[in-house]
């Protein structure tokens, strides 16, 4: 599914590069890469979607190098993917509904289908009590959780979380249902953090990479 | 789907985003219209005159009989009867210059017509037809086409107004720079970017368009009232001749299109991915 072979990516304004690493993302697998930073998290979560391009070494993506693909490949490619976390932010001036269902209206939905997709999510997760709000009056764990929700409503092969648990979150227990959901229906899973969260007593069945020796 | 829903469904086309484009396109609407009639304003208000050719080989016809006509009417200033040395310079400024030439040339019993010459404003103000209603008369409009000088002024003009438009574009369409990443991350490609942003450019370009034409025309009708405008730049306003439904198309097309060239141009170095 997502192949990493001795991956080198800058950081600090492409002056400094991080050290060599690996890992190799199976299809419905969980992998937890945990890295020194955030904007490594951040950069390794580009590269995986294709929207970033500077790195040494080889990524592999669905079993093809992503430095061969061709524009249809890639744009079809990146419809797989999906980041929830860091930097797709939800819009202030749009409803939580309209700002969730905005990868499906990008990628024409009706909105029968999309409506009922949405219904779907928020009753399997019982979120009624957070949708109905405001953005700008939403606490900073529901925004996490909103965006994860916007990242896996499009149904992606390969789903990026970035620093999906943080400590005292009262969602970590939708999250981790969340996860464990998409596992059987073959969704793979990368987690990016950094060190703030305890993986292994949560997801067993997750490969965890520690990368604080190597980045 | 409502445009100005404050829950817009797009982030990128929302309203707020729009504003002072919007104020920026009448603005530049209203400084066209005003600049277009600064420049021809003579062109529209003096230079189109309106010649009346009546024959004198009808009996009653003559310029006594026609003077006493005017003077009973009280036209007083706002007429020229135009000696016969000067007719052949007329010839020139015609619409319809054959017409004329028969008319002076194919009569038999031939007797020089008595040319008189209105301004358009008064000929129609004074109601001249109903006055020459019993006389048989012929009406020729002067050609009023540009001269050369005219249209390097014009030239010039249409300059300014793409360099104010460039400017205003750039200064007023700021766009969600996030929200178009965000979008792109989604899988939106320049496409889809683009027809939801010409939504607005186009909604935004006709308000805009609409609230300097009408601020302007307003304007223009109070100062009618008070007899400070001709007719023609009213007609002008009023969009009531050919020539001025052209001016008005051709400056919405030149706003939609910049602002459309410029949107493009800023979706696509927002979208730039760097491969390397």
């Amino acid at each position: 599914m997502l192949l990493f072979d001795l991956v080198q990516i800058p950081i600090d304004n492409q002056l400094k590069y991080t050290n060599k690493f690996s890992f190799n993302l199976k299809a419905s697998s969980i992998v937890v890469l945990e890295t020194r930073s955030l904007h490594v998290s951040h950069k390794i979560a580009d590269l995986s979607s294709l929207n970033f391009f500077q790195y040494s070494g080889k990524i592999k993506l669905f079993d093809k190098d992503i430095k061969f693909l061709r524009h249809n490949e890639r744009e079809n490619y990146k419809n797989k993917i999906s980041i929830g976390g860091g930097k797709n932010i939800l819009f202030h001036n749009m409803s939580i509904v309209n700002n969730i269902v905005l990868p499906l209206r990008i990628k024409s939905m009706s909105e029968k289908a999309l409506n009922m997709r949405f219904e779907e999510l928020i009753l399997w997760l019982n979120l009624k009590n957070i949708i109905y709000k405001e953005v700008r009056n939403l606490n900073e764990d529901e925004i996490h959780l909103l965006q994860i929700i916007r990242a896996i409503i499009t149904n992606p092969k390969l789903l990026i979380l970035i620093k999906p648990f943080s400590i005292n979150s009262n969602y970590n227990q939708t999250i981790l249902k969340l996860i464990n959901g998409l596992i059987s229906y073959k969704t793979s899973i990368l987690i990016l953090d950094n060190f703030d969260y305890n993986y292994q007593g949560i997801l067993k069945k997750a490969e965890i990479i520690k990368l604080y020796s190597s980045v | 789907m409502k445009l100005f829903n404050k829950y817009d469904i797009w982030p990128i086309a929302r309203f707020n985003n729009y504003q002072f484009g919007l104020l920026s396109t009448a603005i530049l609407t209203m400084s066209a219209i005003l600049g277009f009639l600064y420049l021809i304003g003579d062109n529209l208000n003096i230079r189109p005159k309106i010649i009346v050719a009546i024959s004198q080989n009808h009996t009653e016809q003559n310029i006594n009989s026609i003077i006493q006509l005017f003077d009973k009417y009280e036209v007083k200033h706002d007429y020229k009867i135009i000696p016969e040395t000067e007719i052949s310079k007329l010839l020139i400024g015609f619409e319809n210059r054959d017409s004329i030439s028969k008319y002076l040339s194919n009569n038999e019993n031939y007797t020089l017509p008595i040319f008189i010459e209105f301004n358009y404003k008064s000929y129609s103000q004074l109601n001249i037809e109903n006055i020459l209603q019993e006389i048989v008369f012929h009406k020729y409009i002067l050609n009023n086409s540009l001269g050369l000088m005219n249209m390097f002024i014009y030239s010039i003009y249409f300059i300014f107004l793409l360099l104010g438009l460039s400017f205003c574009n750039i200064f007023s369409l700021k766009l969600d720079k996030k929200a178009i990443i965000i979008m792109k991350n989604y899988g939106a490609d320049k496409n889809l970017l683009m027809s939801i942003l010409f939504r607005r450019i186009t909604h935004n370009t006709l308000l805009g368009f609409f609230i300097g034409w009408l601020f302007i025309f307003i304007l223009l009708h109070i100062l009618y009232i008070t007899a400070s405008t001709s007719s023609n730049t009213i007609q002008f306003i009023n969009l009531k001749n050919i020539n001025s439904f052209f001016y008005f198309m051709s400056l919405l097309i030149m706003v939609l299109a910049s602002q459309y060239i410029i949107i493009s141009k800023i979706v696509s170095k927002y979208m730039r991915i760097t491969i390397e």
